[in-house]
């Protein structure tokens, strides 16, 4: 009889569970890269909850993961149960790939914008993600400050015209280069490698390192002059004060305060600065180079950028989803947000890039690379330029002995 | 009977099993992944024989690691015995309000390590209280947080400052274990307060003594939250002790290889010095006749 009772009663749970999953119809999980109360965070809830309520049966999940995405998404990479979707935050080549469905056959991939497929293009030629914007990005500065100090940004084409506007700046008070160097926000860091290594190794088509970067015979006592590149804004006394506890927050505060003058950060650090101080007058402008004979340049890249995992249960309904982001309404929304243009083009696609645009007509015909990282480093060296960067900021390592750890962290990492 | 002892056995297996998934099984697996040079992600990876193990030994900034674990194990075990044995001294005497005080001393154990690190952090930024005061008093603002070695101690005092209330605890149980006669014997024959403490009530702690040694020495070798609240291990990789680097290394540097040898290491020591303690105090325990 107990026997009975108890097949009864699992007989009984099973249909419940069964049952409620049947009713609630298919669930998308989507995972993304910002904090729950970012602007951009809540667009996309919006466009989940507007594609539920044009699909019944269909219920998204959005999930904003914030600072722990990345280890929550190599977490679940581990054990191969990713989400439906997820934001690929610049990696969606390099990382990602192996767990994304390869999206040339859909409807919008003609539509992607030419200044950033090749950066989400692998060597086989497979797109992975359907890119909401293109980032854009220069050194962002504050309009104000700059003409206080009668500097020219456009007229800077090297990194000794940079030094000698922020001596200029320095003269007048102000901060020439604020960084956020503190060991918990030690990204901000990285991003200032990212921005200045390409005029030393890249950007230069007569004298560079690509190739060498990629198939690993890079000599890195190259790598010298771009540790050193910091170290010198140090010792000459255009950092912030406050240089090895500034976090990326007092970047965007003192940019708007007035009182500093130069960001190595994308056009979101300018939305940064707006918070503080919406009035105040922002720009950017094309990263120097590292000699006269090469050209400023800027730096392009994936920004908000989604992929579908390729084991996914609800692949196709996740691929339903994706082209209802890519259509322009969607696509203008997320660019706009971010202040960017947008990652598809053609008839209906445009960001209103606000009071940039100026900047962004005058950077048109300059010459774009992609971040240095995820172009010419293997996977993992983004944390190598951080922690070496913040060293050198704090005096706890040499140069010498950054060169060392990221040429042991290079071989190290492809090796894998 | 014997069927009484089955049926009593069985209710360990839930125990064991759990033991099993998340301590036996990741330790070996563990030890797996040491020796091939997974990323951490994804499903390739390749056997790399002992070349992780060997990287321990000529990577500098396990050089670094190692001897911070050293110093927040020893140094947080050495503040704690001390101030711990005399808060427990100071408040088994009896006077008002002994067990407020004790309560205060013990209240930070209860604070998760990382909201103390969190609050230590507004105390000693650069725009944080500590500078605050030294500019009202005239001074300069200082990098608390940029020097290794001035980082590496704040750290111990901080971890000091949080488990304290554990070792006090301890040893008041300890000496409210010791017998009042012997005091009181030691008294009437004339012995003074520091000799009391010295010939009678410490000879009697050894056994609170081991207890709190192994967990301060266990606690400060695997000090993580603190510092991650506090530096991340930065800048660059100067405080980092051997936990935090097995978390940097692993999820930052993508290695999990060699995160898993680090790992290993970690083991190994915290074995090494709880063996050699433990070997060290036996047979010097002192019991009542």
């Amino acid at each position: 009889m107990k026997r009975v009772l108890s097949l009864m009663a699992i007989a009984l749970i099973s249909t419940v569970i069964v049952g409620t999953v049947a009713a609630q119809g298919k669930k998308l999980t989507v995972a993304i890269n910002w904090l729950p109360n970012d602007v951009i965070s809540k667009a996309y809830e919006d466009m989940a909850n507007t594609y539920a309520g044009q699909n019944s049966g269909v219920q998204l999940e959005v999930t904003a993961l914030g600072s722990q995405y990345e280890a929550i998404m190599k977490t679940k990479m581990a054990a191969n149960d990713l989400p439906d979707i997820f934001t690929t935050h610049g990696w969606s080549v390099i990382r990602y790939s192996e767990y994304l469905t390869p999206l040339n056959d859909q409807a919008w991939f003609p539509k992607i914008n030419p200044a950033i497929k090749p950066v989400i293009t692998n060597d086989k030629g497979q797109v992975f993600v359907l890119p909401m914007d293109t980032e854009v990005a220069g050194v962002v500065f504050n309009r104000d400050v700059l003409d206080l100090a009668h500097v020219d940004p456009f007229k800077i084409r090297t990194w000794d015209d940079f030094k000698a506007a922020c001596q200029a700046i320095k003269k007048i008070g102000k901060t020439p280069v604020h960084v956020g160097g503190n060991p918990k926000d030690d990204w901000t860091i990285g991003n200032f490698y990212d921005w200045t290594a390409p005029s030393f190794l890249i950007t230069n088509d007569k004298d560079n390192s690509r190739k060498e970067l990629t198939d690993g015979t890079f000599d890195w006592q190259k790598w010298a002059p771009v540790a050193r590149l910091l170290v010198d804004f140090r010792d000459i006394g255009y950092l912030n004060p406050d240089y090895t506890q500034a976090t990326w927050e007092d970047v965007g505060k003192k940019l708007a305060a007035g009182e500093a003058a130069f960001g190595f950060f994308g056009s979101y650090l300018i939305g940064e600065a707006k918070k503080y101080n919406p009035a105040g007058h922002y720009g950017f402008m094309p990263v120097p180079a590292a000699s006269a004979s090469d050209s400023p340049t800027v730096i392009t890249g994936e920004r908000a950028a989604l992929g579908v995992w390729k084991d996914s249960s609800n692949r196709a309904e996740a691929l339903k989803f994706l082209a209802f982001l890519a259509q322009p309404e969607n696509v203008n929304k997320v660019a706009t947000i971010d202040a960017n243009p947008t990652g598809l083009v053609g008839p209906g696609y445009k960001s209103s890039l606000g009071d940039l645009t100026p900047y962004y007509d005058k950077l048109a015909g300059v010459r774009g690379f992609p971040y240095f990282d995820r172009a010419y480093l293997p996977s993992g060296m983004w944390d190598s330029m951080c922690k070496t960067g913040t060293g050198l900021l704090a005096n706890t390592m040499t140069v010498d002995q950054a060169v060392a750890k990221m040429k042991n962290d290079y071989l190290g990492l492809r090796g894998q | 009977m014997e069927k009484d002892y089955a049926k009593a056995n069985i209710l360990y297996v839930p125990v064991l099993l759990i033991l099993a998934m998340y301590v036996v099984y990741p330790f070996f697996d563990g030890i797996r992944i040491a020796f091939t040079n997974w990323n951490g992600f994804s499903q390739k990876f390749k056997f790399v024989g002992a070349t992780n193990l060997i990287r321990l030994f000529a990577d500098g900034n396990v050089r670094i690691a190692f001897v911070n674990t050293l110093v927040y194990g020893f140094g947080s075990t050495l503040l704690q015995q001390i101030l711990g044995l005399a808060y427990a001294v100071l408040l088994t005497g009896d006077f008002r309000g002994r067990t407020v005080v004790r309560t205060i001393i013990y209240l930070p154990v209860l604070i998760s390590a990382l909201v103390m690190g969190a609050m230590w952090y507004y105390v000693v930024q650069y725009d944080g209280a500590l500078n605050e005061v030294l500019v009202l008093r005239g001074h300069s603002k200082v990098f608390w947080l940029s020097q290794r070695t001035t980082t590496v101690s704040l750290l111990v005092v901080i971890n000091t400052f949080q488990y304290v209330g554990v070792s006090m605890v301890i040893y008041i149980a300890g000496i409210q274990a010791i017998p009042g006669t012997y005091v009181e014997a030691a008294t009437v024959e004339g012995a003074g307060a520091w000799r009391r403490f010295g010939k009678i009530i410490l000879p009697l702690l050894f056994p609170a003594l081991l207890t709190s040694i192994t967990i301060n020495l266990i606690g400060g070798f695997k000090l993580f939250d603190i510092i991650m609240a506090l530096t991340a291990g930065g800048p660059g990789y100067t405080t980092h002790s051997l936990a935090t680097l097995i978390y940097s290394t692993y999820f930052g540097g993508q290695q999990a290889g060699f995160s898993a040898a680090i790992g290993l290491l970690l083991f190994v020591t915290i074995l090494f010095f709880t063996l050699v303690f433990n070997r060290f105090v036996r047979g010097r325990e002192v019991e009542y006749t």
